[in-house]
């Protein structure tokens, strides 16, 4: 919630395996903007989890709300780890919500939902994004992953669904709809024009030599879609963070600080 | 309708002819970018991108359309929502813009040749109470011809194969003969996929990143041959 120039967190239940870091404040520039680091105490996820999480930002206030590192999904043996995430932003509220990559492990399989209602003014910026790892190199690629991202209005109008289902054995082929890259990332820029950034400026990034980035407009005007494949995990960052920046500058109109990871 | 009964084979085969002006010629769903894009995309292959096509985008978002279209009926507002759903389950731009148009030309072929609901629906697209997706167009009008869901999707999925296998060799990427095992090499996929059961609020999903981003730097490509 908004208290004068900061944000500050009014409400918190956080339970095992979550842990969420106490708020910083990293920009000077920008005293509303609040950063939270969300930690897991178990390692990763595991079979038959049953994760939710709640962010509720009330008006005016802005939160960036991020992982220390990438998330390892271990073998779930056929039992999917699920996430459920809901997100609800009031009138001019800002949330990136930008957790690191999921890292597939052989066998690993997550559902991951999440729901997002947004007041006009307000901004979402989201990360999903996950990593084919198989250690040994013996051919053997996560289960399944399941995905599904919708934001609705106020007035419950869908206005953006991204959703997909596809199993590690179909990236590991000359069929992979990833083609040869390893990490896949998609972001979201939901809010209006004004606090957005401008397409030229997200198609005048440069991912560098490692990843590739494709920017289109959104369904229903709701902002920008943006996919990113990338073949090792410091081109992925990279590529994440400068769109981080991106979205700062266009709703505060200053650079946000490098984060440490 | 049976499309065992020589009627129904016939009418069947009307509507999957590629001679049937659908206006999906104008449209490569990314191939186009994808093919010319190497040194920036990666290795490309037809067979991989044709497959991914019909594994990732047609069978879980096209035909998942068409069927929930097709089971509609005659309720065009129904419809009409479900046409809403296609557009904000789907991310780029481009294979947005190129469903509704195609579906839009598919539609005004239909309207000229009397089919039932094809007029109303297209007024409907013109006072902006619907879109036009093409999978949700197909699955209205079929319906209404009489050809029953099964062979319905049975013609979409030759469609999109079909139609991705002739973009190639208008691209220059295959030939007509290698075109053909490629299609025949999908229909078992698509009989396959054609099985998997569908829901009444069955979500349209995709996973074609890699074609997603074809589709988004093809905008800014300066000639080309399609749409999208």
């Amino acid at each position: 919630m908004r208290h004068g120039p900061r944000t500050v967190i009014g409400r918190q239940h956080v339970s095992y395996p979550f842990h969420l870091t106490r708020p910083f404040c990293l920009d000077g520039a920008i005293p509303s903007l609040l950063t939270v680091y969300q930690q897991s105490a178990s390692g990763g996820l595991y079979r038959a989890d049953a994760l939710a999480c709640r962010y509720h930002l009330g008006a005016g206030a802005a939160a960036h709300v991020t992982t220390q590192a990438a998330t390892v999904v271990h073998d779930c043996h056929g039992q999917p780890a699920r996430q459920a995430i809901d997100v609800t932003l009031e009138d001019d509220a800002f949330l990136a919500l930008v957790p690191d990559p999921l890292v597939l492990f052989p066998g690993a399989s997550v559902a991951s939902v999440l729901k997002a209602r947004l007041a006009p003014s307000a901004v979402l910026i989201l990360a999903d994004s996950f990593a084919l790892h198989d250690p040994q190199a013996k051919g053997q690629p996560f289960d399944q992953l399941t995905s599904e991202v919708s934001l609705r209005d106020a007035e419950d109008h869908l206005l953006v669904r991204d959703c997909f289902r596809v199993q590690g054995a179909e990236l590991t082929g000359p069929a992979s709809p990833t083609g040869q890259w390893r990490i896949v990332s998609s972001f979201l820029f939901l809010g209006p024009p004004a606090r957005l950034p401008k397409r030229d400026v997200l198609t005048g990034l440069d991912p560098g030599a490692g990843a590739v980035l494709g920017v289109s407009p959104l369904a229903n005007s709701a902002g920008w879609g943006v996919r990113c494949l990338a073949a090792d995990a410091v081109s992925a960052r990279r590529v994440a963070e400068m769109l981080f920046s991106a979205s700062v500058f266009a709703a505060f109109g200053q650079l946000p600080s490098a984060r440490r990871k | 309708m049976n499309p065992l009964t020589s009627s129904g084979l016939l009418l069947a085969l009307q509507h999957a002819d590629s001679q049937f002006p659908s206006g999906g010629f104008a449209f490569s769903q990314g191939l186009e970018a994808a093919s010319q894009l190497v040194s920036k995309l990666g290795a490309f292959s037809f067979a991989g991108f044709l497959e991914a096509q019909i594994r990732h985008r047609w069978a879980e978002a096209d035909r998942v359309a068409l069927v929930r279209a097709h089971r509609c009926g005659d309720d065009l507002d129904a419809i009409a929502r479900l046409d809403s759903e296609v557009e904000a389950s789907t991310l780029a731009e481009g294979l947005r813009a190129g469903s509704r148009r195609n579906g839009m030309a598919l539609l005004t072929t239909h309207a000229r040749i009397g089919t039932p609901w094809a007029d109303a629906y297209r007024a409907m697209i013109r006072d902006g109470a619907a879109l036009g997706h093409l999978p949700v167009v197909q699955g209205m009008l079929w319906r209404s011809l009489g050809l029953d869901e099964k062979t319905s999707v049975a013609i979409s999925g030759y469609q999109a194969a079909a139609s991705l296998a002739t973009a190639a060799i208008r691209l220059g990427l295959i030939g007509a003969i290698e075109a053909q095992r490629h299609v025949a090499g999908m229909l078992p996929v698509i009989e396959a996929a054609g099985a998997m059961p569908v829901g009444e609020d069955e979500p349209l999903r995709s996973f074609v990143p890699l074609a997603e981003i074809a589709v988004a730097l093809h905008g800014v490509t300066g000639q080309r041959l399609f749409s999208n």
